[in-house]
């Protein structure tokens, strides 16, 4: 664990569907000093929140997505329009085809639902030391 | 569609050539295999195979190798044996080895092969189906249970932030722990792709590994797992009693310190026995066991009684509490 001094504040997209587990995400998130942006419910309302806050630093995106563009996709034309970003998927499901799907683009980590807190906090760090923001001095509250 | 047919006797091969064609249609592609090369190539290839006639007795292997050997590459793949040589106990041994049918060479019986092999297909068929539609639905199952669970753990963590007081929000998150405890042995469950055990060696390591990693203060761990692979109804009390066990641990053990050492043993017991034990460097047992507060040690009671294990509780060898759980086989 780390402690506040040498905590890193990310600014973290949060996607998910489920608004309670968007907020659960969010919750462990602001605890831990970072800002949430979002949550976002679908694909399209996180592009939308992309292209009103450009620093953004990382992105937490649940897999299963309402309309037709999931978790998977969304990764992508994240990338597409505005370059690489660290991501982290968190699915419910445990269809093994999803998994390889998501591996492939690289993602910082994939957890699995339930969320282990310290799992997603640790994934956030490896974002912050390589977008060398961990020097940057910010400090939770 | 392709057919593979194993057997010796260019004149059978072409005979059964015929009647396949017949019965499945001309477009079929049926591939005539005489010897062990044509075999493996065919095997080897990306084309899928969807149904072996096979002879039991052949020159170079006989019906029971080629089977396996087809099965290896393509394990539902049906089969049917097309043998002059048979009688009643290798149709028997046909059967059981996992062919769908057996069928003497004769001219007479030339109508039956046509019929075993389109059964055979159909059955394999209405068999992939089947399994596609259960993998979905554990699929489904599974994606529910986890986001359901993923919701109460939420749910609870909400309720905690809205409770005031400090113990009533710690049981709160003793709670959530075991929730996420059972969540995670599920995972493990549904991981194995076996229904019946569980890994509860590696269970085991990401659970000490999740609830180390939120105490702030520097635990050393050791394992020492073997590997155990348990009954579900096994596997589900003895995680929730692992879970009380660790987090009592974390809790009491290092009382003031900023360090501790936690070690941890799984080894297998006989037949289906296994012990568990956890013991740390900490300030020890403290008195009996009994006056040790808190549902914990209820629960790890109460469970254990049902899996009919024993608890024993005292100092271990490094001065602190040690846990031994001794599951009979």
């Amino acid at each position: 664990m780390t402690g506040a001094k040498d905590r890193a504040r990310l600014r973290v997209l949060v996607v998910d569907d489920e608004l309670l587990i968007a907020d659960y995400v969010a919750l462990l998130l602001e605890d831990a000093g970072h800002v949430v942006i979002g949550p976002a419910g679908n694909a399209p309302e996180a592009l939308d929140l992309l292209q009103q806050n450009t620093a953004v630093d990382a992105a937490v995106l649940d897999i299963k997505l309402p309309g037709r563009m999931d978790g998977i996709a969304l990764a992508g034309e994240i990338v597409r329009r505005h370059g690489p970003l660290p991501i982290i998927f968190a699915s419910g499901s445990g269809d093994p085809t999803t998994r390889q799907r998501a591996e492939a683009t690289a993602p910082l980590a994939f957890l699995q639902k339930p969320i282990e807190p310290d799992a997603l906090l640790r994934a956030l760090l490896r974002a912050a030391s390589r977008a060398g923001r961990t020097a940057r001095g910010d400090t939770a509250k | 569609m392709r057919i593979l047919i194993a057997d010796d006797d260019p004149d059978i091969r072409a005979l059964a050539v015929r009647v396949l064609k017949q019965e499945f249609g001309d477009e079929t592609d049926i591939l005539e295999i005489p010897d062990r090369l044509t075999l493996d190539r065919a095997l080897a290839g990306e084309l899928r195979s969807d149904l072996l006639v096979s002879d039991y007795s052949l020159g170079w292997a006989d019906g029971f190798a080629i089977l396996a050997a087809v099965r290896a590459a393509y394990p539902d793949c049906p089969a049917v044996m097309f043998t002059g040589t048979g009688n009643e106990e290798l149709a028997v041994r046909a059967l059981k080895a996992g062919f769908e049918d057996y069928v003497v060479k004769s001219e007479r019986q030339l109508r039956r092969l046509a019929v075993a092999c389109r059964t055979a297909v159909s059955r394999a068929a209405e068999r992939s189906a089947y399994e596609e539609n259960r993998d979905l639905l554990m699929q489904e199952l599974y994606h529910r249970l986890h986001n359901n669970l993923q919701l109460v753990i939420g749910l609870m963590t909400f309720t905690a932030r809205d409770v005031a007081d400090a113990d009533s929000r710690a049981k709160i998150e003793d709670l959530s722990r075991r929730v996420r405890s059972l969540a995670s042995l599920q995972e493990q469950l549904y991981r194995g792709r076996d229904w019946r055990s569980v890994d509860f060696k590696a269970f085991l390591a990401g659970l000490i590994d999740n609830l180390v990693a939120l105490d702030t203060r520097s635990i050393t761990v050791s394992l020492q797992l073997e590997e155990v692979r348990l009954p579900v109804d096994l596997a589900v009390p003895l995680s929730l009693i692992a879970n009380e066990m660790v987090t009592n641990t974390l809790r009491h053990a290092f009382a003031s310190r900023s360090e501790g050492q936690l070690k941890v043993l799984l080894q297998p017991r006989d037949k289906q026995g296994v012990v568990l034990e956890i013991a740390d460097d900490g300030v020890g047992p403290t008195g009996a066991e009994s006056e040790t507060p808190g549902l914990g040690i209820g629960l790890v009671r109460r469970l254990a009684r049902q899996i009919g294990a024993e608890v024993a509780f005292g100092r271990g060898k490094d001065g602190g509490t040690r846990w031994r759980v001794t599951v009979p086989a």
